[in-house]
């Protein structure tokens, strides 16, 4: 790593960087020694189901983010096939009009299987871009299935992205998703439906006890209903309101990672595994470890 | 090799076919790749930005349109300028004979013509892989003569 050109903002020890922490080569701990002030940029996750105008959204909030001059870093996460473990990374097709600017720095990413592995990885990435006074990280990710709520809890803020031709992921999931969205939005208003859609959802957060987030409707395609969305994006980033299902899931998370980044754990599941010893004592000398620590 | 190879696909030039380009992608991931598709109608300098963003091993450029001999140098000489002479260049699409001396001359390391087999794309990447682990030159700003085909 050559730190000072990276801290000259060169591009290219950017991107290795950001390689070496995908690998695990390159923690947050290590960041943080080389840049003893950082700021925390505002991180915002996009999250729906595959198809619903994800990156096409992100592609109008990257532009609005550059119009202010702001420094933005933009995370896509795509699924590894389960198969082959390679990656079909495609989120940049929509980015078109926005690339070529120095302030907008994207880079798409596979979540290579580990569960567990590349949220906590975002998190270090997330703090070196910090480190590079990036003031906005938008990381868009497919939200379906528990990996996907947890890199969304990586981030400050979520928008939950829905549309009337979508799919419906599980139940459970997108109650979930609900939860925890800070904004949801109904994409492709252009077409049929969409209003009923938000309705529809409207009328399930009424029911909800927690106090819920509020719906925009919005056609990426014809950019309408940005205005809005754009107003209530930075109203939140001025006074967020903590929200309680989103702190468990935020320290169940940074739980998993302490244990699955503990040096000691290949050892400890071969313990388990030859059952030498139990769950019980397994949990008792991972505490006595972290107690060192 | 057990670390992932990143490859970026684009098409460069102003034609709007992408079925080749599109069924190189997939046939890489389907070889354990991951495999980043720029889309339509990019220009060098972002394709060039793409590859450094991406942090690229390999970057597959796909013309139907005859504008290869004009773009794919211009390409080259700007991941050169960038510092990324290590990248593996390869190109496919529509490309007639005549051209292709001049694109491998330019460090185009192969041309895969409409019809290839997936086979024979990752037989190319797996051999250029061993050249560089090797430290024999094979990226696109490296002195050799080595191509492929
Ligand atoms: N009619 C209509 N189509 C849209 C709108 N926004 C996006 N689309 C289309 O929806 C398709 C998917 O858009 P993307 O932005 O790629 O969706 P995504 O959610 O990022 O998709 P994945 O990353 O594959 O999960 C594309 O064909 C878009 O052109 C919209 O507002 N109206
Ligand atoms: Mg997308």
């Amino acid at each position: 790593m050559d730190i000072i050109k990276l801290k000259n903002g060169d591009r290219r020890s950017l991107s290795k960087t950001l390689t070496m922490i995908e690998k695990g080569d390159l923690k947050s701990a290590d960041i943080k020694e080389f840049f003893p002030a950082i700021n925390e940029a505002e991180v915002w996750a996009i999250t729906g189901s595959p198809g619903v105008g994800k990156s096409c959204i992100s592609e109008h909030i990257i532009d609005n983010w550059l119009q202010e001059n702001k420094k933005i870093a933009v995370l896509a996460v795509d699924p590894s096939s389960p198969l082959s473990g390679g990656a079909l990374l495609g989120d940049r097709i929509r980015i078109s009009n926005s690339d070529n600017s120095d302030n907008l720095f994207y880079r798409s990413l596979a979540t290579r299987g580990q569960s567990g592995a590349i949220p906590s990885n975002i998190s270090d990435m997330i703090k070196l871009f910090s480190a590079l006074d990036y003031e906005k990280i938008l990381i868009e990710t497919v939200g379906a299935g528990q990996a996907e709520v947890r890199v969304a809890s990586v981030s400050k803020f979520i928008i939950l992205v829905e549309a009337p031709d979508s799919g419906d992921i599980l139940q459970a999931e997108k109650a979930g998703l609900m939860e925890l969205a800070d904004i949801i939005v109904v994409n492709k208003s252009d077409l049929e439906r969409a209003n009923e859609k938000a309705e529809q959802l409207k009328l399930a957060l009424q029911l909800s006890e927690n106090e819920s987030p509020n719906v925009f409707l919005i056609s990426a395609k014809e950019k309408l209903g940005f205005k809005d969305l754009f107003l209530e994006m930075k109203e939140l980033e001025k006074n967020k309101k903590e929200n309680k299902s989103k702190s468990k899931i935020s320290l169940s998370f940074a739980w998993e990672s302490l244990l699955w980044n503990y040096k000691g754990i290949d050892l400890i599941l071969q313990k388990l595994e030859s059952e030498k010893i139990t769950i019980k004592e397994a949990i008792n000398e991972i505490m006595e470890e972290f107690k060192i620590d | 090799m057990d670390e992932r190879l990143r490859i970026v696909i684009a098409k460069p030039g102003l034609d709007g076919h992408d079925r080749g380009a599109k069924f190189v992608a997939r046939a890489l991931r389907d070889a354990g790749h991951e495999v980043i598709y720029t889309g339509l109608r990019r220009t060098p300098e972002e394709i060039v930005r793409t590859v450094i963003d991406e942090d690229a091993d390999f970057l597959g450029l796909s013309s139907l349109s005859g504008a290869h001999n004009f773009l794919i140098p211009k390409i080259i000489d700007l991941l050169i300028s960038s510092g990324c002479g290590d990248v593996i260049v390869f190109a496919g699409g529509i490309i007639p004979e005549i051209d292709r001396p001049r694109l491998f001359s330019k460090g185009v390391r192969a041309i895969f013509g409409p019809g290839t087999s997936s086979t024979n794309m990752n037989d190319f990447i797996l051999l250029t892989v061993e050249r560089r682990e090797s430290n024999s030159p094979v990226g696109c700003g490296e002195e050799t003569d080595w191509r492929w085909n």
